[in-house]
């Protein structure tokens, strides 16, 4: 009794599986009878179909795909080359159709990738290097590339393979490896300028520092020698006065007395002195030696 | 007896290894779940066989009876076999469940090959049973047992690839049911080996299925036997308690309400802190507006509810651009330290930028069912605004003026675009660890940075010249005016002086004029020459002899 009721268990259990079947949300299924699509279901919920090989379901993911295509290589409108990969959103649009002419993921988003740099290449042709990188923001393009990109590709994606590309963007911009080896050397080289200049304007700013500082010097030293001299003449002119009043009351004996000094500066040195005995000063000496 | 054993484990190893080389092959061309759990059975089985073969070598000859079984290598092997059954059956079903549905090729051919490796399984399962009970070899028997199961497995492989070509996959299925079977073998194997170490009864070995292992533990006969025991050991007369009465007359649903208590179990699930769930029922969420948030909650169980649980408010990250090494020292200009992902700035100057983007999830709706890989699509979008910005900014903007912005600004602009496209993501921040010019011109840079320090040196040192040259003028300035003053004064008191002195010598002078006079010549002119060469010449006696000698007479102030 229990090994049947086991038995027709587990056969009601095979029965329900074989014949029903869920659509999760998220998800697409095609339901096909020997290869042969016979519905279409995108709302998720419960379903029923026919038992085992009968019929077969096929999922499909319904949700948004995102895939870099590989870098390639473009020349601009203006003969300038870059390097560029695109990442591309998409999703399934027509399940029947996408299973029809891709059937896997893997081969659907070879074909968009195919397709996409396609259109890069012919819609970059009417554009230069200046519309792609420029620090004017009113000369870039970018997103007005992504959005000629995403229109075209759409139009035959959706016609042709049932997905609906639902946003295109430039991952990455390069120059090819020559480009970027002159690009290395153009950014030494103004390095190289910028260093000078910086140095320059150093010297000279500090040329001019010290040219400042040695007038102000030049300044400061003369202005204070201007006004000792004026201090000393001041005090000439008070000492002279002071002479005139007292030297005036008798002139021939300031004389006498100034010639003296003048004597005494004259005979510093031990200058030899040559004398005559007809002198004044050996005027006895000579009445001496006649006695 | 031994050397027999010995020789039909070897047998057994070595047509293992060719089952699982083919099956693994077979595995490789049609990629289905159902010959992978095969195969990795089979793999088991050359483990199981290398034991065996390891356990006859170790057999002692001369066995003593009464010797403890827990010493005997092939028990010890035989627990060994029924845990690794146990592992590759655990790990069968983690494979079942990660991988989903997958596409099989070639499924009839691999179908046919299959039905014929489980006729070649069911001729090593007799052989090795044989041998091994005429041998009394326990580890003989347990692998004979192990590829029985093989043959189950190999035959439900079989019909399963076929079902699959005729349009019916129960590729999952048959995997999982061979993780069950080879679960229960693994149960079966563990069970009997430790009642023959116990009841050292060779008949007993293996005669218990799982079902009579499942009846056994139901069985109330069973607890009263351990009860009778715990009775003699610690003398407790549990019999006679009202609670051990209870006991006895439940025991018997104590295995049906734990397979319906594991059952409705499924219609149990716990939310964590940090995550959010989104239940299912027949595909179709309850709610698109509000998840289910932490704590414990109910649904209906399986199969009619799903829950997901998303990790909503846990951190996660992408980078942009490099990524830096662990094991960098610093992040230095001039040395390589991260990944090799340049961006151009919009002066036409690569740069090596390294971003880490923090985000979270803020609609799990969006997260879960509008995209297939949200990490790469935040990824990508991040890639793409950071070139658009990069593509307008001069490089000394990114890394100096403009970088404090950079944050708020990207952060701004990936949001947007996430939000356009219903990613369900939040941007928490954006930051920029580095950015730095390509390594191989960082000297370069550096240079700039070194000249601008030159600059500035320049411009100090003339400062400094400058502040150590005005003072010293002023001093000298001040220094020359004092001098002046001081020579007035002295000009001052001399000139009075030399006036006080001249009025009061007038009124002596005034006395007698020529004597005073004779007086200070005579008495000044000794003083002024008394220290000098003094030669007293004649005029009356001629030529003077010193005209002629004049050099021998001052031949000191010539020569000193």
């Amino acid at each position: 009794m229990f090994k049947r009721v086991i038995i027709s268990l587990v056969i009601l259990i095979v029965i329900i599986y074989s014949i029903t079947f869920v659509v999760p949300a998220g998800k697409y299924a095609v339901l096909t009878q020997f290869g042969k699509p016979v519905r279409i279901i995108k709302a998720p919920g419960l379903y029923f179909k026919l038992p085992f090989f009968l019929q077969t379901v096929n999922y499909l993911d319904a949700k948004i795909d995102v895939f870099t295509t590989q870098p390639i290589q473009l020349l601009l409108g203006d003969k300038n080359p870059v390097i560029l990969s695109c990442f591309i959103c998409w999703k399934i649009d027509n399940p029947l159709l996408f299973l029809q002419s891709l059937s896997t993921r893997v081969t659907a988003e070879q074909k968009i990738s195919d397709m996409i740099n396609s259109y890069l290449g012919s819609t970059l042709g009417d554009y230069s290097i200046e519309n792609i990188i420029n620090t004017l923001p009113e000369n870039l393009k970018l997103e007005q590339i992504e959005s000629t990109i995403l229109t075209n590709a759409n139009t035959k994606s959706k016609q042709e393979y049932g997905i609906e590309i639902v946003s295109v963007g430039i991952r990455r911009i390069l120059y090819p490896s020559i480009v970027a080896e002159s690009v290395y050397l153009r950014m030494r080289a103004e390095r190289e300028k910028e260093a000078r200049k910086f140095r320059a304007e150093g010297q000279q700013e500090a040329e001019r520092i010290r040219a400042e500082a040695d007038k102000e010097v030049s300044r400061i030293i003369s202005e204070a020698y201007k006004e000792a001299e004026i201090i000393k003449g001041q005090g000439d002119k008070e000492a002279f006065k002071t002479y005139a009043s007292v030297y005036a009351q008798e002139p021939e004996f300031f004389e006498f007395l100034k010639s003296l000094d003048t004597y005494q500066e004259i005979l510093k040195n031990k200058s030899t002195l040559i004398l005559s005995t007809r002198s004044e000063l050996f005027k006895y000496l000579s009445d001496y030696k006649q006695k | 007896m031994s050397h027999t054993s010995y020789k039909a484990a070897s047998m057994a190893l070595f047509l293992n290894i060719i089952l699982t080389v083919l099956k693994y092959g077979a595995y490789i061309l049609s990629g289905s779940l159902a010959i992978l759990a095969e195969t990795l059975h089979s793999f088991s089985d050359i483990v199981t066989s290398v034991g065996v073969l390891i356990s006859i070598r170790l057999r002692k000859k001369d066995k003593p009876a009464k010797e403890s079984r827990l010493k005997d290598p092939e028990c010890i092997i035989s627990l060994l076999i029924g845990l690794l059954l146990f592992f590759i059956a655990l790990n069968i079903f983690i494979q079942v469940v990660k991988y989903g549905s997958v596409k099989i090729d070639y499924p009839v051919e691999a179908g046919i090959l299959f039905i014929i490796f489980s006729f070649g399984n069911y001729v090593v399962h007799r052989f090795e049973l044989t041998i091994g009970l005429e041998e009394s070899s326990p580890g003989l028997m347990s692998d004979g047992m192990h590829a029985k199961a093989d043959m189950t497995s190999s035959l439900l492989t079989g019909f399963s690839l076929i079902l699959y070509a005729a349009g019916l996959n129960i590729d999952r299925f048959v995997a999982l049911l061979i993780g069950i079977f080879i679960f229960f073998y693994a149960i079966e194997t563990l069970v009997s080996t430790t009642l023959y170490i116990f009841k050292k009864d060779t008949k007993q070995f293996f005669q218990y299925k799982t079902r009579e292992i499942i009846a056994y533990l139901s069985d109330k006969n069973t607890y009263l036997n351990l009860l009778g025991t715990i009775d003699k050991i610690f003398h407790i007369d549990i019999e006679s308690s009202r609670y051990y009465r209870w006991f006895i007359y439940f025991v018997k649903y104590v295995i049906p309400a734990m397979i319906i208590i594991s059952y409705l179990s499924t219609s149990v699930y716990v939310v964590d802190i940090s995550s959010e769930a989104i239940i299912e029922r027949l595909g179709k969420p309850l709610s698109f507006e509000k998840p289910v948030g932490p704590g414990l909650h109910f649904k209906l169980p399986f199969p009619f509810d799903k829950v997901m649980k998303i990790q909503t408010k846990r951190i996660s990250i992408v980078d942009v651009g490099n990524i830096p090494d662990k094991d960098a020292y610093a992040l230095l200009w001039t040395v390589k330290h991260g990944t090799d992902e340049p961006f151009i700035s919009g002066d036409n100057n690569y740069f090596y930028p390294y971003v880490t983007i923090h985000y979270t999830i803020k609609n799990v709706y969006d997260y879960y069912y509008l995209h297939r890989n949200n990490a790469k699509l935040i990824d990508m979008i991040a890639h793409n605004v950071f070139t658009e910005i990069f593509s307008e900014k001069s490089f000394y903007d990114i890394v100096t003026g403009f970088r404090n912005e950079l944050s708020s600004y990207a952060s701004a602009c990936l949001q947007e675009k996430l939000d356009k496209i219903k990613s369900g993501l939040n941007v928490v921040s954006v930051n920029i660890k580095d950015i730095h010019p390509p390594i191989s011109i960082g000297d370069s840079f550096e240079k700039v940075i070194a000249s601008m320090q030159e600059k500035e040196t320049f411009i100090n040192e003339a400062y400094a010249y400058k502040n150590s040259s005005l003072p010293q003028s002023q001093s000298t300035a001040y220094r020359d005016i004092k001098k002046a003053e001081s020579y007035v004064i002295d000009k001052t008191n001399r000139s009075t002086g030399d006036t006080r002195r001249f009025s009061e010598q007038i009124q002596g002078y005034r006395m007698n004029r020529p004597v005073i006079q004779k007086v200070i010549f005579l008495s000044s002119i000794k003083d002024y020459v008394r220290d000098n060469r003094k030669i007293i010449v004649d005029p009356d006696a001629g030529v003077p002899q010193i005209w002629l000698d004049f050099l021998k007479v001052n031949k000191d102030k010539i020569n000193p």
